[in-house]
């Protein structure tokens, strides 16, 4: 081995490898190689024993900026405390939630869609004259009552209705009923009606009752309310009026006139075909600018006979709502 | 030569690095100053080869968070003193970058503004400077990457195939950079007047 060769294998990791003994032999037998080798390992070993010790507290530093650091991972292993509340989170259970309250909706609406009958509590046909249809529909309990016709209507336990015919009206629900066409005297109990009231609509207006008594007529061109007591809320269009009690107020579907005659509450069963009186005199409650060109009204027993379809009032103020069953 | 042998051992039971590395994921937080105190020494010592009695105690402070903030990233079937010597490292390197000192290049002209360069007579350098003063800005002036190599074999009393898990470097790269080590330690050492000629 030269001293070159015994150099290289030096500094290739002093005497590692295969001919540590040739190695060895060399750097004994050559003078400047066993300085050589002597000299390194010497200085290799004192680089070995350098003295590097922390400093005093370093140890306590390193803690102190753990100790204040949040790692990342940390979140993802929490305590068991707040794996606990993670648990309970509204993050975990909000799909769970939003998906009852779908199915909720769902259901109400279904509910909702359901249409009421004769077997139902919220629309009950207490009695009524042969001839009277009832259908079940997706509308409601809708009523058909031929000419001479009654039906006695129980809604929600808490609304008489009667109907006299020629009728088409439904209920909706227990606090909907919808008058297309006829005369309906409605009771409505004021104790045990709901906090939204009972309400009638026709074609031509829209009332709301908290407790009252009071009868509307429908024909094809006007709807007519009497009110017998307490108070009437009336929309037609976009007028509204809170009717008092022995008023009566019509309706063509673009404003409400008040007729000042007092109304007459119905005696049944009602006389079918009886020409309805009228009074002679109206008032017209309108818009200033609507009552200029609205041209003049023309009483109703001027009107054509064939449009006159409703059915006559008798004029009977002082009679109370009877049960036309019990008569028979 | 004689060797510093490997003075971590690998502990089975439940004090084990690992071990205690479970317990902090777990949410035992304080057992890390159990793994601070362990390894302490090593990692000061090994940021102090690279950044100097200055500023080592806070890069190897900062070595031990790193290693606490990535603790998950913690691969259990490795040594965990081996990944707390590789974040010391890397802290260090991230350091010198920071200061802007070059890593690969021999650092004898920035050491030659504090010190002669070479001492002209080795008996005047031993008279002047001791010996550990003398190995110690010898390990400075070799580069970076193979001061590493230089420090955990003969400060750590590592192996190469240690070593090359630890640096993440093949076996091969591990043994020509040895060489490559030996020959400008051993260069500076000449030039200094510590070893022979």
């Amino acid at each position: 081995m030269t001293c070159q060769e015994y150099l290289d294998r030096l500094l290739a990791g002093l005497d590692d490898g295969a001919g540590a003994g040739e190695f060895a032999q060399h750097e004994t037998a050559c003078v400047p190689c066993h300085k050589r080798g002597a000299s390194m390992r010497a200085a290799l070993d004192g680089i070995a024993a350098l003295p590097s010790s922390p400093p005093t507290g370093f140890a306590k530093g390193a803690w102190h900026r753990v100790a204040s650091a949040r790692a990342p991972w940390e979140t993802h292993a929490p305590p068991l405390t707040e794996r606990i509340a993670a648990w309970f989170s509204f993050a975990r259970f909000a799909p769970l939630a939003a998906g009852a309250v779908a199915v909720a909706m769902v259901a109400l609406s279904l509910a909702s869609m359901r249409p009421s009958g004769p077997g139902d509590e919220v629309a009950r046909v207490a009695q009524s004259t042969p001839g009277v249809e009832v259908h079940r529909t997706r509308r409601g309990t809708e009523l058909t009552v031929p000419e001479g016709g009654h039906a006695n209507l129980e809604l929600g336990g808490a609304t008489t209705v009667t109907l006299t015919g020629p009728a088409v009206a439904r209920a909706r629900t227990a606090a909907v009923f919808e008058l297309d066409e006829g005369l309906v005297m409605v009771n409505v109990n004021h104790d045990r009606v709901g906090k939204d009231g009972f309400s009638v609509v026709t074609p031509h207006l829209a009332l709301k009752v908290t407790g009252t008594e009071f009868t509307v007529r429908t024909t094809r061109d006007e709807s007519v309310v009497e009110l017998f007591a307490g108070r009437v809320e009336l929309e037609s269009g976009t007028q509204t009026r809170v009717m008092q009690p022995n008023e009566r107020v019509r309706s063509g579907g673009g404003g409400l006139e008040v007729v000042t005659a007092p109304p007459r509450k119905p005696v049944w069963p009602l006389p079918p075909t009886e020409p309805r009186p009228l009074p002679a005199e109206r008032t017209v409650v309108r818009p200033a600018a609507q009552a200029q060109v609205a041209p003049p009204k023309t009483s109703r027993a001027e009107e054509p006979a064939e449009r006159n379809t409703g059915q006559a009032v008798p004029v009977n103020a002082n009679a109370s709502l009877q049960d036309p069953f019990k008569s028979r | 030569m004689s060797r510093v042998p490997h003075t971590v051992p690998r502990r089975q039971s439940e004090d084990s690095d690992e071990a205690i590395v479970e317990e902090v994921l777990g949410g035992s937080k304080e057992r890390f100053q159990v793994l601070i105190e362990r390894h302490q020494d090593r990692v000061y010592k090994l940021v102090r080869r690279f950044v100097g009695d200055d500023e080592a105690a806070d890069v190897a402070q900062d070595a031990f968070l790193r290693a606490y903030l990535h603790l998950d990233q913690f691969d259990p079937s490795y040594a965990f003193v081996n990944w707390i010597l590789k974040i010391a490292q890397n802290r260090a390197f991230s350091h010198l970058r920071r200061k802007g000192v070059a890593r690969d290049r021999l650092s004898l002209d920035a050491e030659g503004t504090e010190e002669p360069a070479v001492a002209a007579d080795p008996l005047t350098a031993a008279e002047t400077k001791n010996q550990a003063e003398l190995l110690e800005r010898a390990m400075m002036r070799v580069p970076e990457k193979y001061r590493i190599l230089l420090h955990l074999r003969h400060a750590e009393g590592r192996q190469g195939p240690d070593i090359a898990k630890i640096l993440g470097l093949p076996h091969g790269t591990v043994k020509y950079r040895f060489h490559e080590a030996y020959r400008m330690l051993r260069g500076v050492l000449v030039e200094l007047g510590v070893v022979a000629p």
